[in-house]
C-alpha cells in the first residue's frame, strides 16, 4: 500500500483521531436503537431518559413474532428479490453477449438507445407505469413488483463491456466443431463472465431489497407488502404516544440480516457496489 | 474493473470483429431484455409525456386533453419552485459533504491494519440498509425531548431541540441522516482510487520535504482527480432524486421546507390524483437528470483530462 | 391423452374444492387503518378491556368470528397515513376489500367516481333501523338522498384538561373545571393560570391538522362560511377568519400558549403536568386514560372536554368513520350477505366503540347510561347537535386542511405574517382545487 511508505507527522495522527471520532459517532444511533428496542415502549412516554436504566425487556420482540407482519413482508421481500436478481443476471447475460458478439444490422444504434435508458431515472416514469398496471389490472401481484425493475440498462451494459474484453479466439475453436451459438454462449463464455455476474447479482439484490417508491405505489395489500413499505406503513406512528420501543425492534429485526449478510460479504459486496457505481 | 466498464468501453461496439454473420435466431439473445425495456421504460416515458397535456384522474382512469395547463400551473405553482429550490439545496448541502467527508474518511483508513479495516466495515454498514431503516433510527435521533441527539445536548444545558419541525434545520436534519446512510460509497471509491497512485510519487516528495498539506493538495488530489469528479456527478444524480427520507422523516414540511422534486411527483400524483399536473412535474425532473447524464457521460468520454 | 387426462383431474378437484371452501367460510375482506394490535388483543373477546380504536375494532372483529363460524372477518390493516392513496390504487386495478373504512369527508371523491355502492337496500335487508343513526353522521353520509356509508361515530374536537393544576389557579375543581366562553374570558384565564401556576395554560401539537381543526373549530363558533360561492373555492379572507387566529398568536407571544413539536412530546408534557389544557381529538381519549392511570400524580383529574365555547356559539369541527362497501367487493351472495351481517354485528355493538373516545352515533344510546357514564368525559352529550364539518360536497378535505395547518404554523411560529400566511393558505387551496375536475 502506497501511503505506508510516508511517515505519520502529528497532521496524520489529527486526521485519524477525527475519523475514529467520527467513527463512534456513526456507531451511536445503532447503539441507540437496539437498547431503546429493549425497552417498555409505555415506560419510555413517560420518562424520555429510562432508556439508560434497568429494566430491559424482551417484549418488544416476543410482540413482534405476535402481531407483525415482518414474516409475511419478508417472504415477500425474499421472493421479488431473488427473482429480480437472477433475472436481471440471466437477461442481461444474453443481451450483453448479443450486443458483443452478434453483428445484426443496426446493432449500434440499438446499444447506443439502450445506453441512453441508463439516463431515464424510475422516478420519472412512476405515474405512467403506475396506470399501465392499472389498466392491466395487475398491481399487488409480484409480477408487478418484479416486472419494471427488469428493464434498467445497466446489467446489460456491465455484461456487454465484460463479453467484449473476453478475446475472440476462445470462441473460434469451438465454432470450428460447429457448435450452436448459445452452446459456445453457455459452455465457453458465460463461465468466464462469473466475475461480472457476480457483481451485478449483488447491486441488484441490494438495489431490489431496498426498493421504496414503486412497491410504495404498486403493493396497496398489506399482504403484498416488501419490507420497506411494511415498515415504512408502521413509522407513521412514530410520534404517536406508544410503540417506540417496538417500532425499534422491528428496525433491528428487519435491519439484521442484511448486516450479517454484509459482513460475510464484504468483500464481494463493497466491489460490486463500487463497480457499480463508476460503470 | 475502471476501464472494463467504463462508457468509453461500451461506445466502441464497432471495432469488435465479426465472428460470422448473424442469423435470425440469434436476436432471441437480445430480444427478451429489449421487449422489456420498450414495455417497461420507453414506452411509459412516452405514456408520462402525453399525461403531462392532460387533465388525467390514475384512480378513475379519466382523461382529458388540456394543452400546456400543466405546465403552466406548473411553472407558477410556488410549492413547486419552493421543490425545485429546495432539491438544489439538499444537492448543495449533501455532495460537497460526500466527496470532503468521503475523501478524508479514505486518506485515514488507506492502511492494512485490523482497526482500518473494522472502521472501513463500519462505515460501509449502513449502505446496505433499507431508507426505511435509516429514517427509523434517525427519527429516534432525532425525537424531541426523547431523541438522542436531545439526550445528547441535555448534557450541555441546550433544551427543546426538534430539529424535524424547524423549518429552518428539517433539510439540514435530513441531510446528515442521508450522509450517514451513503458514506461508504464514496469513501470505498477513494479507497480504490487511492491505491493506485504509485508509491514513488511520494517518495519523491518526502525528498522535497512537503508539507502534508502540500503532498495532499500537489499530489494525492490531482491524481485522484477523475474519482473527485465521478463522485460528485454520482451523487449529483443521486441526490436530485431525493425522496424516501424525505417523506418517512418530514413528509415535505414543516412550512414545506424539505419538499423535493420527487416528493413533490409522487404527492400530486397518488395522494393529491392529480396524475396528468404530476406528470409535467416529473418531465422537469427528467430533464435534469438527461443534464446531470449528459456530464456524466462527457467526463467518463475525457477522462485522459482528469 | 394424458394432458387431457391430468386437466379434466385438474379441473374436477377444482370444481369440488371450491363451493366446500365457500360453504366452510365465507372470506369477508375488511380494509381498516387505526392499527394492528394482535399482541394485546389478538385472541380478546371481552369488549370491556380495551381501550382505545384498535384494541375495540380487533375485539369486535375477535368476537364476531367466534359467534358466526361461517364468515371470516380477515382484517386489512393499512396506516391511515397512506390509507386513501392505497385504497384507491385498489379500486383502480381491480382488488376491492369488501368492506372499508372511510372518514365522511372522504366519501365525496369516491362517489363521484362512482365507486360505491348504494346501503339503502342493504340497510333494509340487514335490519340495520337507519333512524336510529343520528342525523348529523347520517346526513353526512347521504348523497343525493342515497346513504352510501354505515357511519360509527362522531370523531371531534376537545380539550385535554389537566383539572389538578385548573384548580390550582382557582378554574373550578378537581374533576369540575371551569372553561371560558369568550376569548378575552379565556385570555384571563390564561392570564389567571399562568400566574397562580407558572405553566402554560393550553398547549397545541405542532401538527398541521390540529391548527386547521381548532381553526375550523373557531370558525364555526362564529357562523363563518368557508365556502361561500362554490365547493371548490375557500374564502380565508373575509373579516373574522384572522381574529380567532390572532388570539391563539397572541396567547402563544404572551406564553400562555405553548407549541408541543409532536404528539409523544405532548403526552409526556400533559401527564407530567406541564400545561392546563391540550387541544385533541376524542380518539385520544383512551391512551390519555390509561397514561394518567400509569403516572398517578401528575395527571391527577384528567377530564376530556368538549371543544369550549369561546369564539361564539356553542359548536366543534367534527368527522366520522364510516364503513362503506366499495364497488367490486362483496361480488358474490354469500360474501354480500357475511358483510352485511358483519356491518349490522357494528351497528348492534356501536356503544363498544364509544371506550376509545368518540361518541357512538346511535340517538338510542345518547341517553343510555353505558355511554353517560363512561369516566373522565365533561359535556359529550351535548356534543351531537353542535358537531360540524365542512361541507361534505368539498373535495379532497384531507389534501386541503394540512395546507391551512402548514401555513398557520409557519405564522404562529414567527416565520410568516399573518397577513402572508392566511393569503398563502387561501391560494394553496384554491389552487388545488382548481385542478380537481
Amino acid at each position: 500500500m502506497a501511503s505506508k511508505t510516508i511517515a505519520r507527522p502529528m497532521s496524520e495522527q489529527i486526521l485519524v483521531a477525527s475519523v475514529v471520532i467520527l467513527a463512534i459517532a456513526w456507531m451511536v444511533p445503532l447503539v441507540w436503537i437496539v437498547g431503546l428496542s429493549f425497552k417498555n415502549s409505555l415506560e419510555l412516554v413517560v420518562d424520555p431518559n429510562a432508556v439508560f436504566r434497568f429494566p430491559y425487556t424482551l417484549e418488544n420482540y416476543a410482540d413482534l413474532m405476535v402481531t407483525s407482519n415482518l414474516g409475511v413482508w419478508l417472504r415477500n421481500t425474499l421472493i421479488v428479490t431473488v427473482t429480480q436478481t437472477v433475472l436481471v443476471v440471466a437477461i442481461s447475460c444474453l443481451a450483453g453477449y448479443g450486443f458483443a458478439r452478434i453483428d445484426f444490422p443496426g446493432r449500434n444504434l440499438v446499444f447506443i438507445l439502450v445506453l441512453m435508458g441508463l439516463a431515464i431515472p424510475q422516478h420519472a416514469v412512476i405515474v405512467p407505469l403506475h396506470k399501465m398496471f392499472n389498466d392491466w389490472q395487475m398491481h399487488n401481484t409480484f409480477q408487478a413488483l418484479i416486472l419494471p425493475g427488469l428493464a434498467g440498462p445497466f446489467g446489460v451494459f456491465l455484461m456487454t463491456a465484460y463479453f467484449r474484453a473476453i478475446p475472440l479466439e476462445i470462441e473460434e475453436a469451438a465454432k470450428l466443431d460447429n457448435a450452436s451459438r448459445f452452446r459456445i454462449f453457455w459452455e465457453i463464455t458465460l463461465p468466464l463472465a462469473v466475475p461480472a455476474m457476480a457483481t451485478l447479482a449483488i447491486f441488484t439484490f441490494l438495489h431490489s431489497w431496498n426498493d421504496y417508491l414503486w412497491p410504495l405505489i404498486s403493493a396497496t395489500r398489506p399482504e403484498m407488502y416488501t419490507l420497506t413499505v411494511g415498515l415504512a406503513a408502521t413509522q407513521t406512528n412514530i410520534d404517536q404516544s406508544e410503540g417506540l420501543g417496538y417500532l425499534m425492534a422491528q428496525a433491528v429485526f428487519a435491519g439484521l440480516p442484511m448486516l450479517i449478510l454484509y459482513i460475510f460479504f464484504q468483500k464481494y459486496v463493497v466491489r460490486a457496489v463500487a463497480g457499480a457505481a463508476i460503470r | 474493473m475502471t476501464d472494463m466498464t467504463s462508457t468509453a468501453a461500451g461506445m466502441t461496439a464497432a471495432a469488435t470483429p465479426r465472428l460470422k454473420s448473424w442469423s435470425w435466431t440469434e436476436l432471441l439473445f437480445v430480444a427478451p431484455y429489449l421487449l422489456l425495456y420498450v414495455v417497461f421504460l420507453v414506452y411509459p416515458l412516452g405514456l408520462g409525456f402525453i399525461m403531462s397535456f392532460q387533465y388525467f384522474d390514475l384512480f378513475a382512469g379519466q382523461a382529458e386533453f388540456i394543452g400546456l395547463e400543466n405546465y403552466q400551473q406548473l411553472f407558477s405553482d410556488r410549492i413547486f419552485q419552493g421543490a425545485v429550490v429546495n432539491t438544489f439545496k439538499f444537492v448543495i448541502f449533501t455532495v460537497p459533504t460526500f466527496v470532503a467527508l468521503g475523501l478524508l474518511i479514505a486518506l485515514a483508513l488507506n492502511r492494512q491494519t485490523w482497526w482500518a479495516a473494522t472502521l472501513r466495515t463500519l462505515f460501509f454498514a449502513s449502505n446496505v440498509l433499507s431508507v426505511t431503516i435509516v429514517t427509523l433510527i434517525w427519527r429516534a435521533v432525532y425525537l424531541p425531548q426523547k431523541g438522542l441527539l436531545q439526550n445528547f445536548l441535555d448534557v450541555f444545558g441546550i433544551q427543546n431541540i426538534a430539529l424535524l419541525q424547524d423549518p429552518n434545520w428539517a433539510l439540514q436534519a435530513i441531510a446528515v441522516t442521508t450522509i450517514w446512510w451513503g458514506i461508504g460509497l464514496p469513501m470505498v471509491l477513494f479507497l480504490a482510487a487511492l491505491q493506485q497512485i504509485p508509491g514513488e510519487i511520494y517518495e519523491a516528495a518526502e525528498l522535497d520535504n512537503a508539507s502534508p498539506w502540500q503532498t495532499l493538495w500537489h499530489i494525492t488530489i490531482p491524481s485522484i482527480w477523475r474519482t473527485v469528479v465521478l463522485v460528485t456527478i454520482i451523487q449529483i444524480i443521486a441526490q436530485f432524486q431525493v425522496f424516501g427520507q424525505i417523506n418517512l422523516m418530514t413528509a415535505g414540511g414543516p412550512n414545506n421546507s424539505t419538499r423535493s422534486m420527487v416528493q413533490f411527483v409522487y404527492e400530486a400524483g397518488f395522494r393529491q390524483w392529480t396524475a396528468g399536473f404530476a406528470s409535467a412535474a416529473a418531465q422537469v425532473l427528467f430533464v435534469i437528470m438527461i443534464v446531470a447524464a449528459g456530464l456524466q457521460f462527457w467526463v467518463s468520454r475525457r477522462k485522459q483530462e482528469f | 391423452m394424458k394432458l387431457t387426462t391430468f386437466v379434466a383431474l385438474g379441473a374436477l378437484a377444482l370444481g369440488l374444492a371450491v363451493p366446500t371452501m365457500a360453504q366452510a367460510q365465507t372470506e369477508v375482506r375488511f380494509a381498516r387503518f387505526f392499527g394492528a394490535c394482535e399482541a394485546d388483543f389478538g385472541t380478546n373477546t371481552d369488549p370491556g378491556t380495551p381501550s382505545n380504536e384498535c384494541g375495540v375494532i380487533t375485539t369486535l372483529t375477535n368476537i364476531f368470528n367466534a359467534e358466526n363460524p361461517d364468515v371470516r372477518v380477515v382484517p386489512e390493516i393499512v396506516e391511515w397515513g397512506p390509507y386513501y392513496e392505497q385504497l384507491a390504487g385498489r379500486i383502480a386495478s381491480g382488488d376491492v376489500p369488501d368492506i372499508s373504512v372511510m372518514h365522511g369527508d372522504m366519501l365525496i371523491n369516491f362517489v363521484k367516481r362512482d365507486m360505491i355502492t348504494p346501503l339503502d337496500e342493504a340497510f333494509t335487508e340487514a335490519g340495520i333501523d337507519v333512524e336510529d343513526i343520528a342525523p348529523g353522521p347520517r346526513e353526512n353520509v347521504t348523497i343525493d338522498s342515497q346513504i352510501y356509508a354505515l357511519p360509527q361515530d362522531f370523531v371531534t374536537w376537545l380539550w385535554h384538561t389537566n383539572s389538578g393544576t385548573m384548580a390550582e389557579a382557582g378554574l373550578g375543581e378537581v374533576g369540575a373545571p371551569v372553561y371560558p366562553t369568550s376569548i378575552e374570558e379565556m385570555m384571563e384565564h390564561a392570564r389567571q393560570f399562568k400566574q397562580a401556576t407558572g405553566l402554560p395554560y393550553l398547549a397545541l401539537t405542532l401538527d398541521s391538522n390540529a391548527m386547521s381543526r381548532t381553526l375550523y373549530t373557531m370558525l364555526m363558533q362564529a357562523n363563518y362560511n368557508l365556502f361561500p360561492e362554490s365547493t371548490n373555492q375557500i374564502d380565508l379572507h373575509s373579516p373574522g377568519a384572522k381574529e380567532a387566529f390572532e388570539a391563539l398568536k397572541q396567547m402563544k407571544d404572551e406564553g400562555l400558549l405553548v407549541l408541543i413539536p409532536d404528539w409523544a412530546s405532548a403526552f409526556t408534557g400533559f401527564s407530567n403536568g406541564e400545561y392546563g389544557n391540550l387541544i385533541g381529538g376524542t380518539w385520544q381519549i383512551g391512551d390519555m386514560v390509561r397514561l394518567s392511570e400509569q403516572t398517578g400524580g401528575a395527571l391527577e383529574g384528567y377530564v376530556a372536554h368538549v371543544f369550549p365555547a369561546i369564539n361564539g356559539e356553542p359548536a366543534v369541527w367534527s368527522s366520522s368513520h364510516s364503513w362503506v362497501m366499495l364497488k367490486g367487493g362483496a361480488a358474490t351472495p354469500e360474501k354480500r350477505e357475511a358483510a352485511l351481517r358483519f356491518l349490522r354485528f357494528l351497528f348492534e355493538n356501536n356503544i363498544h366503540w364509544a371506550r376509545a373516545g368518540h361518541l357512538p352515533m346511535r340517538t338510542s344510546l345518547m341517553s343510555d347510561p353505558a355511554f353517560t357514564e363512561m369516566p373522565y368525559r365533561i359535556g359529550f352529550a351535548e356534543i351531537p347537535p353542535i358537531a360540524e364539518h365542512l361541507p361534505k360536497d368539498v373535495p379532497q378535505q384531507r389534501i386541503i386542511q394540512p395546507f391551512i395547518g402548514e401555513e398557520l404554523l409557519a405564522a404562529l411560529q414567527d416565520q410568516k405574517s399573518t397577513d402572508e400566511a392566511f393569503a398563502a393558505a387561501e391560494e394553496r387551496v384554491n389552487t388545488y382545487l382548481s385542478r380537481l375536475r
